[in-house]
């Protein structure tokens, strides 16, 4: 293969890899914000306060769920309070979203 | 058959560092009525996963909280150590509630419990295929 060649393959390569990256952290970040919702609505609530500080932060292609610190108590339980998963349940709906999207789409 | 079931019933396997540890002290979804930090305890949650049809087993994610009876965050650390001894990387294990084809730990967060004083936890998010 001459060296003409493979620079041409190479340049293909990141093309479809460019692409590729591009689509899938869309969808990462449409599921991300789906999570969002997901947990605000299992989230326990008393005042609220909790559930309204589920965010997602977007950074270099990762989509991280997060809340504000009372949160995990409720998120794992404690010695006198039962577990009420709202975080873990949402972040694997996501994960299952962009798996299903990405196939469907044929994003990659 | 419940996947819970199953790692509950291995974890409470006798002869092994965990049992030595907490006795039969693993309960699922909340500790015993009672219970305060004088002694070991783990405990079973399963926040997510789902059954799988197509090959007939269920794919469970667990959070297992583990409290080491002490004020000291390095007796929950041992706990979780030895339950992780009985499940991470563990493969076909059978109990009388089920097969547990394989354990993998997710990740492991070392917190504390509000509901007492000076109660450190170690929480584990595993993994877990039972068939």
């Amino acid at each position: 293969m001459s060296d003409d060649v493979k620079a041409t393959y190479r340049l293909k390569l990141h093309e479809v890899m460019e692409r590729v990256k591009n689509n899938v952290e869309a969808e990462i970040a449409e599921a991300a914000e789906d999570a969002a919702t997901l947990a605000k609505a299992l989230a326990p609530k008393r005042t609220g306060a909790m559930a309204a500080s589920i965010h997602v932060e977007k950074t270099d292609g990762r989509a991280i769920l997060k809340e504000n610190f009372p949160g995990a108590f409720n998120e794992f339980g404690t010695v006198r309070q039962p577990a009420t998963p709202h975080m873990l349940p949402a972040a694997l709906s996501a994960k299952k979203a962009v798996v299903t999207a990405a196939g469907q789409k044929g994003l990659v | 058959m419940s996947a819970r079931a199953a790692v509950i019933q291995h974890l409470l396997a006798t002869g092994t560092t965990l049992y030595s540890l907490v006795g039969t002290r693993v309960y699922p979804g909340r500790l015993a009525e009672g219970w305060n930090n004088t002694t070991a305890a783990v405990c079973v949650d399963r926040p997510g996963g789902a059954p799988d049809p197509l090959v007939g087993v269920d794919n469970g994610v667990f959070s297992i909280r583990c409290y080491g009876g002490s004020p000291l965050q390095s007796a929950a650390e041992s706990v979780a150590d030895a339950v992780l001894s009985r499940l991470d990387r563990q493969y076909s294990q059978s109990t009388s509630q089920g097969r547990i084809v394989w354990g993998r730990c997710r990740q492991r967060i070392s917190s504390w419990d509000p509901d007492f004083e000076r109660c450190p936890v170690e929480i584990l998010l595993m993994d877990v295929t039972v068939d």
